[in-house]
């Protein structure tokens, strides 16, 4: 039992007083962001990244970690109070979650979310605390087709995985791929795309992107719907949480069952937001209070925050194990990792022992520490949202432009952050995913140098990604997920009576 | 832009789906053409080394014009009553915007904290129609809390104006 000794050892790395303090610092903070409309877990860490290049890496690492829990945590309170989801992930909340504050039952229906997001994120831990350590061991015998064809496999999921546009997926993930290219390639020391223009020169920071596409895009789509918040008040005692505590067990198989699809969502990077809503619709389909879904059902809460929490975590494991992150946050903490001088992948696990398993079991107390905290805070962080929009919206607009400014103290930066703003506007009204787009930017020079060094080995043929059995898997189940929107397609034509007529992919959902 | 609907009952449309679709795809198909145009220039082959810088970007300009046509010739088969942006909406949208990029542009002059503060204040006057005191109580308090956190606290120092030189940062 390697991996409980190191757990150990990676627990007291973590409980040290200024760790626990920046654990709660991060949880608070990362609860206000998720409750924030403009400000989520992506582009919060974003904004507050530039702030921790000075601290050390593990005590960084944990108050980011925080501050993504904390988000995950907070999504939920906007749901249900206010029927806005503050978060993507937490949609699938406010369709039970709301009906149960209008029926007086805000207070069970917040513990029955933050306790489901908590068993979520346990379970998703026990899985990274015991499976990252064997693919990280498995991992290192890797070269770079092998690491090219798990890029691709990462890419390709988005294809398979996103229920809307496959071609939007594509452009979106393709443009991500251009603006990694921009600046100088670090193989030759060529310039590209600069057109002799000098900011362009160091290249596109992702962080800026992350912040304009998400930050300011949010900011711009909430305008829209008008400056008026309505909700219901919340107070949480004692007695409520733990008479719906004694209510919850009896879900057990719901809690199993979206665990289970919500750790599968988050290794492969479909995501929270995906996994939230198929936590949903199987405990609908499967629970015998199925009907009642939608009127405020508590089983209806905590379907999909226990699969959104466990996604959210196990878009980690890839990240740790493999440098491939699984979500738009966790590429923005791999970015983070590259900027203290940690190479993400398989090594890390040899190498960096200390912040590796301090990270996994910050992961544990983290948890933990948000869980207490949400169900004290409710109140004030309701009260929060309460604030008019029209303060609130300048005043996330000052922060994004502040979180711009300092990651290179450029002022290019900042119009930068507002041109991907309008971008990341028209993208959202249009249903062009920005999660691909943002993976595709993080992950641009690793993969296009994985991809050459392949061809270098095979002297310029392909056959190089499907040369042996491991490569060769890898890169037949990425060809599955790309062309899975046409396999679907065709396996439902069979299904239809045959001689019927319908449209292709036109579905723009 | 095109305004199809004009019923009064509905309310007014500033721009159709498609004409944005239409947009976002061409835009998408120039800057693949550029990107393959590069690539081009500075060698999307092969060599003795190995593959030229512009070998992997000229691909990639290759399959996003690839998929943005696909996406053009859908969204000129697309529903032309579909609204993108009603006009209510896109003038909210604007009140928000605009005074964001004359912020952005007043940060060069007099620093980040004086502009925020009159931002924020402005905005909370004229959107929110909240009272002079409050709106310019807000926006410095922000500014302040801002200026300690980064200037003292973390020692990050922000965009400095005439004002901050005056009190001496």
């Amino acid at each position: 039992m390697d991996e409980l000794q190191a757990l150990f050892q990676g627990f007291a790395v973590a409980l040290s007083p200024v760790n626990i303090g920046l654990m709660f610092l991060g949880i608070l903070l990362g609860v206000l962001i998720g409750v924030l409309p403009g400000l989520g877990g992506a582009n919060g860490v974003a904004i507050l990244l530039p702030l921790t290049f000075s601290m050390n890496p593990t005590s960084a690492i944990i108050m980011l970690s925080c501050i993504y829990w904390g988000a995950l945590f907070g999504g939920a309170i906007t749901s249900i109070l206010f029927n806005i989801p503050g978060e993507p992930w937490s949609v699938a909340t406010t369709f039970d979650g709301y009906p149960m504050a209008q029926q007086g039952q805000a207070a069970q229906a917040l513990t029955a979310a933050f306790t489901s997001s908590f068993i979520g994120a346990l379970v998703a831990v026990l899985m990274i605390t015991f499976t990252a350590p064997l693919v990280a061991k498995f991992a290192l015998k890797f070269g770079p087709p092998e690491f090219f064809a798990v890029q691709l496999l990462t890419f390709c999921s988005f294809v398979g995985m996103n229920k809307g546009a496959p071609w939007k997926t594509l452009a979106a993930m393709f443009l991500g791929f251009t603006l990694a290219a921009i600046g100088m390639d670090n193989v030759t020391g060529q310039l590209r795309l600069t057109f002799g223009f000098e900011p362009l020169m160091k290249g596109f920071d992702f962080l800026i992107a992350v912040i304009g596409l998400f930050g300011i895009g949010e900011i711009l789509v909430t305008m829209e719907e008008g400056l008026s918040f309505k909700g219901k008040s919340a107070k949480i005692d004692a007695k409520v949480v733990l008479e719906t505590w004694k209510k919850l067990p009896r879900y057990w198989l719901t809690y199993l069952r979206s665990s289970l699809v919500g750790c599968w969502m988050g290794i492969t990077p479909g995501g929270a937001t995906p996994a939230s809503f198929m936590g949903y619709g199987i405990a609908k389909r499967f629970s015998p209070d199925g009907k009642n879904f939608g009127k405020g059902e508590i089983e209806g809460v905590l379907a999909p925050e226990t699969a959104a929490h466990a996604a959210g975590t196990a878009a980690l494991l890839p990240m740790l194990t493999l440098g491939i992150p699984g979500s738009p946050t966790a590429a923005v903490l791999l970015g983070g990792l590259l900027v203290w001088g940690l190479q993400p992948g398989p090594l890390l696990f040899v190498e960096q022992k200390d912040f590796v398993w301090g990270l996994i079991a910050s992961m544990y107390l983290g948890n933990i520490a948000g869980l207490i905290v949400v169900l004290l805070t409710v109140p004030w962080f309701a009260a929060i949202l309460r604030i008019p929009f029209a303060i609130i919206a300048p005043v996330i607009l000052v922060i994004c432009a502040v979180g711009a400014y300092t990651v290179h103290s450029s002022m290019f930066d900042v119009w930068l952050m507002l041109a991907f703003g309008v971008m990341g506007y028209v993208f959202k009204k249009l249903n062009y995913p920005l999660a691909p787009l943002v993976l595709a930017l993080v992950l641009g020079d690793m993969a296009e140098n994985a991809f050459r060094q392949s061809l270098l080995g095979s002297s310029g043929s392909l056959t190089v990604f499907v040369s042996n059995p491991l490569v060769g898997s890898i890169t037949a189940l990425a060809m599955l997920m790309l062309f899975w929107p046409l396999i679907a397609a065709g396996l439902a034509k069979l299904r239809k009576k045959p001689g019927g007529i319908d449209d292709d992919d036109m579905v723009e959902v | 832009m095109t305004q199809e609907s004009q019923d009064p009952g509905r309310p007014q449309t500033a721009a159709t789906r498609r004409t944005l679709e239409i947009i976002t795809a061409i835009a998408f198909m120039l800057l693949g053409s550029v990107v393959m145009w590069d690539a081009q220039r500075i060698g999307a082959g092969w060599t003795d080394e190995g593959p030229q810088s512009g070998y992997f970007p000229f691909y990639i300009g290759l399959l996003m014009n690839g998929a943005s046509l696909i996406n053009l010739l859908k969204a000129l088969r697309a529903n032309r009553e579909i609204p993108f942006v009603s006009r209510t909406e896109i003038r909210l949208v604007l009140a928000i915007f605009l005074p964001s990029v004359v912020y952005v542009a007043a940060m060069q002059w007099v620093g980040l904290y004086v502009a925020s503060a009159i931002f924020i204040a402005v905005f909370m006057r004229w959107q929110g129609k909240f009272s002079v005191v409050k709106s310019g109580l807000t926006g410095v308090i922000v500014s302040v809390i801002l200026f300690g956190m980064f200037e003292i606290w973390f020692k990050v120092p922000l965009i400095k104006g005439p004002l901050e030189a005056a009190l001496g940062y």
